[in-house]
């Protein structure tokens, strides 16, 4: 590879870079920006009050639901506890009673 | 009014203030997105830029000045654009045409020669479009941001997000990878 060629290529495409460019603004270019950010802006409060009308309605209905599935949770982890104790204090091995976890 | 006043005044229901934001900050967008992304979709990621900021609009602490901000969003949004691209970078030299192929047979050998004459060609653009497009999104902004508009590596760390040392790092890296890309091309 011919390093001084490289050289030159690299610096006459930096000194392209380099040139300044002038951005010119479109003439609508607020009004299209606005136009979406209203859009955003409606389908935004749209969710929020769908959301919110959603919570309202199904708030007991979800929080007896969590209960009962943490209730359940709660029992059944003390009837392995004790069931794996019980095995254990049988003379159960590690293997076996590894073989009964979850 | 000031920036932190308008972004006070949207984020309590008047959408209609952003439009002083967007009038305010516009041009300066625009210049960056267009040092950053092909020019005829430089408007379109400026707009993209305005919109997304619009949504994170309630994430502005205010602790720096709002055009940083915006600019930050800007640079995020412009390599969003070449990360959506990157079949581009699958693009072989060859088929960008025998202008390009030319303008690289024909670089004089010095300044004296035209070289700065040589640098203003169209074609400079289209290989310099090119050589960029192969780099990973972050080495494309970082190289740009310190070789080409020559912002000072504090101010590239501040819109980056990076420490200055790994600004220096990346900088230095993608310069290298700049110059591997077009010592393949040669080659």
């Amino acid at each position: 590879m011919d390093d001084r060629r490289l050289d030159n290529i690299e610096q006459a495409l930096l000194a392209h870079a380099r040139a300044p460019k002038a951005a010119v603004v479109p003439f609508d270019f607020t009004a299209r920006v606005m136009c979406e950010v209203r859009q955003k802006a409606e389908h935004g409060e749209d969710f929020w009050d769908v959301f919110g009308l959603v919570a309202q309605r199904f708030a007991p209905i979800c929080a007896l639901a969590a209960t009962a599935v943490c209730g359940y949770a709660q029992f059944m982890d003390r009837v392995l506890g004790q069931a794996l104790l019980s095995l254990s204090m049988h003379g159960a091995g590690a293997v076996t009673l590894a073989g009964l976890m979850p | 009014m000031n920036d932190a006043e308008i972004v006070r005044r949207v984020l309590d229901g008047d959408v209609n203030a952003f439009a002083l934001l967007v009038d305010e900050h516009c041009a300066q967008i625009l210049a960056v997105t267009s040092r950053h992304v092909p020019q005829d979709r430089a408007a379109e990621v400026a707009h993209e830029s305005f919109v997304r900021a619009f949504e994170r609009l309630g994430t502005f602490k205010g602790e720096s000045p709002f055009v940083h901000w915006l600019t930050r969003i800007a640079l995020r949004r412009c390599a969003d654009f070449w990360r959506g691209r990157a079949r581009s970078r699958e693009t072989v030299f060859s088929a960008l045409g025998s202008g390009a192929r030319e303008w690289i047979e024909n670089i004089p050998d010095a300044a004296a020669d035209g070289l700065e004459a040589h640098a203003e060609r169209s074609e400079a653009g289209v290989i310099l479009d090119w050589a960029l497009a192969q780099l990973a999104p972050d080495d494309r902004l970082v190289l740009t941001m310190t070789h080409m508009d020559g912002q000072p590596l504090n101010n590239v760390a501040d819109l980056m997000g990076w420490s200055l040392s790994k600004v220096k790092v990346r900088s230095h890296r993608a310069r290298r990878k700049l110059r591997d890309v077009l010592g393949r091309m040669l080659d």
